[in-house]
């Protein structure tokens, strides 16, 4: 288990979206050297045809392999769930060729984290990747089905999905039936229980199932979901091989990351590939565009957590380093607090829409985020009473690790490291001081009409 | 989440819970209600017999099955266990 490296802050003058930093790049952007999902054309390309897909890489039907050897080299690899979860994907696959069925593989490319859009993004730029990568999940455990869940609103990635489907028809390369699955727009939807549960024909929330999904999932049959960018990786892994894979990233956590840069950056939405040991401030400084430390970033989704910006700075972007620190990078959201942005206020804002998205079905979420919500609030519109804050923290607590899924838990930490972060933020508004927190186009991106608290 | 398969743990599907609130009666050492009366169950490996005993009344009492005692095979639920779901292994 290695500590997280702490890293002077770098001085790099020079902005250049081309990642260069030496011989062997740390991060890079579409069509960036030594990048691997991103890897061929640049990002203004579009997305890469199969035929420009296959002089690069060949065919994924080529690669001549038994399901066992294709998840040994899996299981080899170290590849773990890029989703948010980190669950090994050998692990997954292992579950789901031993259950009784014919297993069904999900690509979930669903992407509710609302400023998230590295799968989307993949999916414009890289689609063959990720349907090569389906395509080697259902050989590996012999399904014969592949869903595609995705959400209708991503147009730019829909039309790319679209297009190498009919080139991949075109060449004969479709092998498993596919079938493309509108995801309802909610932020719990593409959980995988939820994702189960929504195509086996109910609703899209989560569920608490005596086996994992892996085992039993749509109709009883073993079902493997998998978050595209994990199968884009598979992709490569099948190509080139599980040493080649864990070559990049660290022991814990083999191979590159996407992570999408969020809110006060040049380029909000931007997706970087990492590729070796970074500092969150190196990224923010060469891709983001940001000549200071900010006060804050929020990391890993909107239900993640707040680091102060000196701190995250120096902090390497390491999925392993940052669960042993107590931050999960999640889905690899990086969101910058905006300068003008009170961050007490702007998590009140994303406790309430995040109390809104409750599937409604726990007592300790239906019930439980609208009171965090609701302290929080009262916080910042200077209504909050004596003793407040510590009711605030208990009740917080009192919330952690219940309910069937994992976004009650996930909002606590949300509203846990706030109070840590904004403490002189927190005493201004006890204070009763006016929160000059601008109130404008600089917050965080929130699904418009949020729904209103229960 | 699904823990050692050798430990007995007793777990609750809060989906499920709709605060009836028996088994905080039965095993008040193991399950407290919340400020809204829906069960907060301590899962914490189960070693002392009598409160197994507690935990598998406490897992028939409820009306709407939203207890689970996980654990090895041999754990039997007793009177009613044919009833129940399966034990999680």
């Amino acid at each position: 288990m290695s500590a997280v490296e702490i890293v002077d802050k770098p001085v790099l003058r020079d902005r250049d979206t081309s990642m260069v930093l030496d011989e062997t790049p740390l991060f890079g952007v579409a069509g960036s050297p030594g990048t691997r999902l991103l890897a061929g054309p640049a990002q203004s390309m579009g997305a890469e045809s199969l035929d420009s897909h296959v002089r690069r890489l060949g065919a994924v039907d080529t690669i001549r392999t038994t399901p066992q050897a294709l998840r040994d080299t899996v299981r080899a690899s170290g590849l773990m769930g890029r989703g948010g979860a980190g669950f090994p994907t050998a692990t997954k696959f292992d579950l789901a060729a031993s259950a009784p069925g014919t297993p069904i593989v999900v690509v979930n490319a669903s992407e509710g984290e609302p400023a998230s859009a590295k799968d989307r993004t993949l999916l414009e730029l890289r689609p063959h990747l990720i349907l090569d990568g389906a395509d080697l999940a259902a050989a590996a455990v012999g399904a014969n089905e592949i869903v595609i869940y995705l959400h209708r609103a991503h147009l730019r990635s829909n039309a790319a999905l679209e297009q190498a489907l009919a080139e991949r028809r075109g060449a004969k390369m479709d092998t498993a039936h596919i079938r493309l699955i509108d995801a309802p727009a909610r932020y719990v939807a593409g959980e995988t229980s939820a994702v189960v549960s929504y195509l086996g024909g109910h609703g899209a929330i989560p569920r608490r199932g005596a086996k994992p999904a892996a085992q039993v999932g749509i109709a009883n049959r073993p079902t493997v979901v998998n978050n595209a960018e994990t199968l884009a990786h598979l992709a490569l892994v099948a190509r080139f091989g599980a040493s080649w894979f864990a070559q990049v990233g660290t022991p814990e956590a083999p191979g590159s990351t996407l992570i999408t840069l969020a809110g006060s950056v040049v380029s909000p939405g931007q997706v970087v590939e990492v590729l070796g040991p970074v500092t969150i401030g190196q990224v923010l400084e060469r891709v983001g565009g940001l000549d200071a430390v900010p006060r804050a970033i929020l990391l890993g989704g909107y239900a993640g957590t707040w680091i102060d910006g000196e701190t995250a700075w120096r902090t390497p972007l390491d999925r392993h380093g940052l669960k042993a620190h107590g931050m999960s990078l999640g889905c690899g959201l990086v969101a910058v607090l905006h300068d003008e942005v009170c961050g007490l206020a702007e998590t009140a804002r994303l406790v309430a829409w995040l109390a809104g998205e409750s599937s409604g079905q726990c007592g300790s979420c239906v019930f439980g985020l609208p009171v965090l919500s609701g302290f929080i609030d009262d916080i910042i519109a200077g209504r909050s009473r004596r003793g407040d804050v510590r009711r605030l923290r208990e009740h917080a607590a009192s919330v952690r690790g219940r309910g069937a899924c994992g976004h009650p838990t996930g909002v606590v930490t949300l509203v846990e490291s706030a109070l840590e972060t904004f403490t002189p933020e927190l005493a201004r508004h006890l204070r009763g001081e006016v929160c000059e927190s601008h109130d404008g186009l600089d917050h965080f991106p929130l699904p418009l009409s949020p729904k209103p608290r229960p | 989440m699904r823990g050692d398969p050798d430990t007995i743990r007793l777990t609750v599907d809060g989906s499920k819970c709709d605060g009836h609130g028996i088994c905080a009666l039965i095993i008040p050492e193991r399950i407290s209600l919340d400020a809204w009366g829906f069960a907060d169950v301590e899962s914490e490996p189960i070693e002392d017999p009598r409160t197994l005993a507690r935990a598998k009344r406490a897992v028939n009492a409820c009306p709407v099955r939203a207890l689970t005692l996980a654990g090895p095979v041999a754990v039997r639920l007793g009177r009613g266990a044919a009833a129940l779901p399966k034990e999680r292994v």
